[in-house]
């Protein structure tokens, strides 16, 4: 961060006047919002005592938080009131400076407050108040803005500070102090290619000096290779971030649906077809046409607008529509099995997170929704010889 | 430019000023007189009394009533009405007060105490005020207090009342500036160098919009920062110069303006493939009506990443991404930062079919597109919903 916004964070933290009682320091995660705050109350200013709390290490306990930022002050405290703490402050603190008593709490991930109960966390902030001869000055640091997280702190007279993300070049220094064997020409690829995809620094150092770690094992010569460059990265960042790997991943994830049996296969895509399928279609789908039917051009253009308009979800189907079409859909491929008890395999697809069965109170009359994606679908029912598309009233 | 003697004598100031600052009270001359008038007769008669301050919250009733004290070297005893809310045990530790002499007690946001249990505290302070001659000022910020209470809160509590409504024109705004940076009956006044410095500040021409939004207490902190940047952070030979000043005055007031929007900011920090996925979700938001008339338009987890891949395949493949998992991780994460919303029911059992919604206002979104850094096409692509 610059010099020039260092100086203004000091400004709020350490300033004289009493009516600056409580400073917000919102920021991205990875911009050092919180480690920022820490260096700079560990060398205090003009006789300032300094506290560190931590509302997700208390974990909507306030008596957990006292008693924290009390044993970093030097003396117990008993009990969740705030007029006790702060009682105990004037007594029990060593101040510098016995005329001019001032303390800054910091208090650490304050998107964490919405686990506390909300009127004794308003007397925690409030009690700024609570001794006039105390300068008490609460600094909270949390992802976003105070308001976001408590509606009835909105009273106080909070002044708000961002901290902004690093910068291309900020990241670049920062990785390179870190790991100064990662070449800069590399090290200037990874930051440009990998910054849309995350900021933080620590993240990128993990991915970068794995990529360097991989490209320097099998560059040939000193001549810098992008292209090696770019393919180590890419498989550095592939489970991290999610880009575009080659074709290898995409063909592991194609198998991975052979491990379930056929039953267990079968009966999904029923499900899947009679969640996501009105139930006037069944008729023309399973019975005449056997996903043989014509569609014309004017009818799939009706059709996406009606797609268009409605918000597509699955919808919960009954239990006897998915046996019905898993029976249709069996004796088109695999006539010889029989035999299974449903009602198992739909337990275990439920347990499996697959399905969801609702309606539990009517033991007659379960309903059940598929809640596998179209590719999942796509890729059960190519294991399966089946064409799925032509069963789909919405292929989407 | 000033020369490093005047720099010292504005820094020296500036520092005095400062120490002074907390006691400052402006635009209460009216309210002030009224406390005093109270004050005096409980003083003079000893007839134990009650009265109640109305206003806003950190409209400056405390601090008016200290400075009346002090007139008087009379201790102020405050009783958080927090904590009798929090604590119920509490109202037994002060009945438990003896009767030691004359007091002054204020109690503090009384209009918590909305419990028929609870306002039986106020029936304790008013019984006490007038058993112990005691002089009890209830500090309220609801205009709607008299009419909760109980009718024998209402029959015992007087009628007594200052209100802190207080208005102001900008004239009188940037006075009460003036008077915290140069304060009256100090030595600063004294100091012609010093005042010619506050002066050529020249915050009449941008002190309105703070003016149009904010109330004292922000000018008041305003003021605090101006003073402790001339007083201790102005060190350099460079950090005086004035287009230096300006540009730190700006830098600090700029958090109060109008136009300032923190949930821009964390869109701003968002990588460039969060900000398309917030991007998605608004155009899809923009095309869809809502469920019922009070709901905002929502969408489904599913469909902003059928949107993300019509992005990605059309316009831009860089930001192509291998699973689907990574579009929900970044929606999850603008829901944890605040500029979305997603349905946190404990019905939805897959993320795909999540809703998810905004929560900035979508105009706010639409005049925010050209300022984000994106790629051309892909600013376009968002664009051209406009036309």
């Amino acid at each position: 961060m610059e010099n020039c916004e260092i100086r203004r964070l000091k400004m709020l933290l350490f300033n004289n006047s009493r009516i600056i009682s409580h400073v917000h320091i919102f920021g991205e995660d990875g911009s050092g919002r919180s480690e920022i705050v820490r260096q700079l109350l560990r060398k205090p200013e003009n006789d300032w005592v300094c506290v560190l709390g931590d509302f997700l290490y208390a974990d909507g306990s306030l008596k957990l938080l006292f008693d924290s930022l009390a044993s970093s002050l030097g003396f117990k405290t008993r009990g969740d009131r705030a007029e006790n703490f702060c009682d105990n402050l004037y007594k029990y603190v060593q101040w510098p400076d016995e005329t001019n008593r001032k303390i800054v709490i910091f208090l650490d991930n304050a998107q964490a407050i919405t686990d506390y109960p909300p009127v004794p966390l308003q007397c925690l902030f409030d009690s700024y108040k609570a001794i006039q001869e105390i300068t008490i000055r609460f600094v909270t640091s949390a992802p976003s803005c105070l308001n976001q997280y408590h509606i009835n702190l909105s009273h106080l007279p909070v002044v708000e500070f961002h901290i902004p993300a690093p910068s291309v070049e900020t990241t670049k220094v920062l990785i390179s102090r870190a790991n100064p064997k990662i070449n800069a020409q590399f090290l200037h690829v990874a930051c440009q290619s990998l910054f849309m995809a995350c900021k933080s620094p620590n993240i990128l150092l993990s991915i970068i000096s794995d990529a360097w770690l991989m490209y320097d094992e099998r560059r040939t010569g000193d001549k810098f290779d992008s292209t090696l460059a770019k393919e180590c990265l890419n498989r550095s960042s592939g489970e991290k971030l999610g880009n575009v790997v080659g074709e290898n991943l995409a063909k592991e994830n194609e198998n991975s649906f052979d491990a379930m049996p056929l039953a267990m296969r079968y009966l999904l895509i029923a499900a899947y077809c009679a969640s996501n399928n009105p139930h006037q279609s069944d008729c023309r789908f399973f019975v005449k046409n056997h996903g043989r039917e014509k569609r014309s051009e004017k009818k799939e253009l009706r059709l996406e607008e009606n797609r268009l308009a409605k918000d597509l979800g699955p919808k919960a189907a009954d239990l006897q529509r998915i046996i019905c079409i898993y029976e249709t859909l069996l004796k088109i491929n695999e006539s010889t099995i029989t035999g299974f008890d449903l009602k198992s395999v739909i337990a275990s697809l439920d347990s499996m997170g697959l399905v969801s069965v609702t309606n539990r109170s009517n033991l007659d009359i379960p309903k059940i929704k598929c809640l596998i994606s179209l590719e999942s679908a796509l890729k059960i029912s190519r294991s399966l010889n089946l064409e799925l598309r032509n069963y789909l009233e919405h292929a989407t | 430019m000033l020369s490093p003697s005047d720099q010292e004598i504005v820094a020296e100031n500036a520092r005095r000023a400062l120490d002074l600052l907390d006691d400052q009270v402006f635009g209460l001359t009216e309210q002030e007189r009224q406390i005093e008038n109270i004050v005096y007769d409980f003083l003079q008669s000893k007839d134990g009394k009650c009265a109640l301050l109305e206003g806003e919250r950190n409209c400056g009733r405390e601090s008016t009533l200290r400075k009346v004290l002090n007139k008087y070297h009379k201790e102020l005893r405050v009783i958080n009405a927090g904590f009798v809310a929090a604590d119920p045990n509490y109202q037994q530790e002060l009945a438990k007060e003896d009767d030691e002499g004359y007091f002054v007690f204020l109690v503090r946001d009384a209009d918590k105490l909305i419990t028929p249990q609870q306002q039986k505290f106020l029936y304790t302070m008013v019984d006490k005020a007038t058993h112990f001659s005691w002089l009890v000022f209830f500090s309220v910020s609801r205009h709607d207090f008299a009419q909760n209470l109980q009718k024998q809160a209402t029959s015992r509590i007087p009628k007594i009342q200052v209100s802190f409504d207080a208005t102001h024109d900008y004239e009188e705004y940037c006075a009460a500036l003036t008077q915290f940076l140069i304060p009256g009956g100090s030595k600063c006044e004294e100091s012609e160098c010093y005042k010619r410095f506050v002066k050529n500040l020249n915050f009449q021409t941008w002190l309105r919009p703070v003016f149009e939004t904010s109330h004292y207490v922000v000018l008041k902190q305003l003021a605090a920062q101006f003073l402790m940047l001339f007083g201790y952070y102005c060190d350099v030979e460079d950090t005086w110069k004035p287009e230096e000043i300006s540009k730190q005055i700006r830098k600090i007031v700029e958090t109060t303006s109008p136009s300032y929007n923190g949930k821009l900011l964390i869109l701003k920090d968002q990588t460039v493939r969060a900000q398309c996925v917030f991007l998605c979700v608004w155009r899809l938001v923009q095309n869809k009506e809502s469920d019922g008339p009070l709901l905002a338009p929502k969408t489904s987890y599913r469909n902003v990443f059928l949107e993300f891949k019509k992005l990605v395949n059309q316009h831009y493949p860089p930001l192509n991404v291998s699973s689907d998992v990574y579009v929900f991780r970044e929606l999850d994460h603008l829901v944890k930062m605040g500029i979305l919303k997603a349905d946190e029911s404990t019905n939805v059992t897959n993320t795909s079919f999540r809703k998810v919604w905004l929560h900035i206002n979508d105009k706010i979104v639409e005049d925010s597109i050209s300022k984000l850094q994106l790629p051309r096409v892909v600013s376009d692509f968002f664009m051209t919903i406009l036309k």
